[in-house]
């Protein structure tokens, strides 16, 4: 009973600490320019307008970044997808030398700080002429997500018995219909989890996004350079912009985060 | 329906060697058991013949055709595992129909037919439309026993298809089993490690211990004449009893307080052994095995005695009505046509 208590507040505690500075965020974001500036604060909105959020529409190059963001953010999706659902379904399914290793070797690629390699790929992408383009951020932003994308995978083909697709293929299926019929079709939620977290990642990354473009700039980095020199209405309308989306797909993909902590465990 | 030839097949996994050199054949039609403790190699070979491992030498023959190269969905082979494996995203029907529709075995129409017969066969063409994740385990066994024997395989191979099924449902569905493959008079091999499983399914058992088969027969030959030590005590409950015998004379072995015939030209130890059922309750005062009753089972069939003989225990099965106490002392003495002889350096039988 005591224990639970203690968890309950823990639990209140903490989302507190999350909840209210986004609450103060949208407060500000809805409230107009003169809500902002007030003082004191007032906890409860006392008129709602969308004044601000328009005139965070009406800046030139908002919509820009924006789809640049989505875009970046789609190939991430892809790309990790593409090349992580295979390598997790091979850490599943088969035993080969150096697999733990090979393991860990994924995980160490988020040991690299992006800082020291911002510079050398600054300099190859101008030279094979991707720099400023949304697939250089793409690539950088799905070296960043493969990882996950590759150790959740594996740990949802994991979760699909292997007695299953063995089934399958002593009942007529190759390799790759069996994967397409049964293991494909079980692991598709998961999946779908991953990718949304793929694309979370990359719609939050700043510092990539900010030096390896010029003009076109993802949400993130646009925001960072602009915030300097825009007013503070501006910038609370922006953030509320930048993490409802990640907020909504990462509510919605939870359970399968959970699972990749469970292989964290492991 | 064909005959399945298995020929000097050894498999290793890293250092531990799983089968040393296996060979075996089953006859057309016939239903096989490999029967053995866990770690004994019985389900490595079952999956070397299903094509879902390979042996790292050794032939594999399935009729007049060399399987053994082959991917698992060309060796005209069905498998049913032992937690089922069924597809949970799909309904029974789907499930059966699965192997039918990946082979391309006629149209919907004929498939459809033969969903239904399988579905007939395992008892369960009510439940065609749900999935089977709203199936208890029984049925889920029994879709996996119908979407096997739906492609008509050549051979039906099972790996503990019951063990993962509570004790009562078990016995049921071993009953039912043996009716169905009967009708189906598929040639069947059927992995299992609980022997009373093996004695009532088998029409041969081939008993695997340490990566070997040790003896391959009709379930009466290994219970009445088991080639080792080992098959001795693996084979029936409880157990063959084994008693030290030392020679006396030539073809003369004393065992307790016995004299025995053995046979002839063996060594000067032997183990004898003795069915619990073989041996007599001595009412004279002549010559038996005297031993001192530790516990007394009555099972209402029969009667289940331990008795600790020259410190060693000996198990005893006599008439129900036996009047039995422990602290007696109970005088036995083995039926002469059922002594069993062993080497105990070989551990292999020695024939009278």
């Amino acid at each position: 009973m005591r224990t639970r208590l203690l968890y309950a507040t823990l639990a209140v505690i903490a989302s507190i600490w999350v909840l209210v500075p986004i609450y103060l965020l949208a407060v500000s974001a809805f409230g107009g320019p003169e809500t902002i500036n007030a003082w004191p604060k007032s906890l409860l909105p006392e008129r709602v307008s969308t004044e601000t959020l328009a005139f965070f529409f009406g800046v030139r190059g908002v919509w820009n970044a924006i789809l640049n963001s989505i875009l970046v953010a789609a190939l991430t999706m892809v790309m990790s997808i593409l090349l992580g659902a295979p390598a997790g379904y091979a850490l599943a399914r088969f035993v080969f030398p150096g697999k733990d290793g090979y393991r860990l070797l994924v995980l160490l690629t988020r040991a690299f700080p992006i800082a020291i390699l911002a510079l050398p790929l600054t300099v190859r992408f101008i030279e094979i002429g991707i720099y400023d383009t949304p697939l250089a951020v793409a690539l950088v932003h799905t070296a960043l997500a493969l990882p996950f994308a590759i150790l959740v995978s594996s740990s949802l083909f994991m979760g699909v018995p292997k007695e299953l697709e063995e089934a399958a293929w002593t009942l007529g299926c190759t390799r790759f219909q069996a994967f397409r019929k049964v293991v494909w079709p079980l692991a598709r939620p998961g999946i779908a989890a991953t990718m949304i977290f793929a694309f979370v990642v990359s719609w939050n990354e700043v510092f990539a996004a900010s030096v390896l473009t010029l003009r076109e700039r993802t949400l993130t980095a646009f925001l960072l350079t602009s915030l300097n020199e825009s007013p503070l209405h501006f910038r609370f309308a922006g953030g509320l912009f930048l993490i409802v989306p990640a907020l909504i797909f990462i509510f919605a993909v939870r359970r399968y985060l959970f699972s990749m902590w469970g292989i964290a465990n492991r | 329906m064909a005959r399945i030839l298995v020929r000097d097949i050894k498999k290793t996994f890293g250092k531990f060697v799983a089968l040393k050199s296996v060979s075996m054949e089953v006859a057309d039609g016939e239903f096989t058991v490999l029967l053995g403790p866990s770690g004994c190699g019985k389900t490595t070979l079952l999956r070397i013949i299903a094509g879902l491992e390979t042996a790292d030498r050794g032939e594999v023959w399935i009729g007049e055709r060399r399987i053994d190269r082959l991917p698992p969905r060309a060796r005209n082979i069905a498998m049913v595992f032992q937690n089922y494996a069924v597809f949970p995203h799909m309904t029974v029907f789907d499930n059966i129909a699965f192997g039918l529709r990946m082979q391309k075995r006629g149209s919907e129409e004929e498939i459809r037919r033969t969903v239904e017969w399988a579905a007939e066969l395992v008892h369960i063409e009510s439940q065609l439309e749900k999935y089977t994740g709203q199936l208890s385990g029984g049925q889920r066994q029994r879709v996996a026993v119908a979407r096997a024997l739906a492609v008509r395989p050549q051979v039906l191979l099972m790996d503990e298809p019951l063990s993962n099924l509570d004790a009562l449902l078990r016995l049921e569905m071993r009953a039912e089993l043996k009716t169905i493959l009967r009708e189906c008079a598929t040639t069947t091999i059927y992995v299992t490690h609980d022997q009373v499983e093996a004695m009532s399914l088998a029409d041969r058992i081939a008993i695997m211990h340490g990566g070997e088969i040790e003896q391959y027969d009709t379930p009466l030959e290994i219970y009445r004449n088991p080639a080792t030590l080992f098959c001795g005590g693996f084979i029936g409950s409880p157990p063959m009893n084994f008693l030290e015998a030392e020679r006396v004379a030539p073809g003369r072995y004393r065992v307790g307080g016995l004299e025995l015939e053995g046979p002839r030209d063996a060594g000067p130890k032997l183990l004898l052994g003795i069915r619990p059922e073989d041996l007599e309750p001595v009412a004279d005062g002549g010559a038996a095995l005297a031993g001192s009753v530790l516990v007394v089972e009555p099972l209402g069939s029969h009667l289940l005695a331990t008795l600790r003989l020259d410190g060693r225990l000996l198990r005893f099965a006599g008439d129900a009505d036996l009047p039995l106490h422990p602290g007696e002392t109970l005088r036995l003495r083995p039926r002469a046509d059922r002594l069993r002889w062993f080497d105990p350096e070989s551990e292999r039988a020695v024939r009278s």
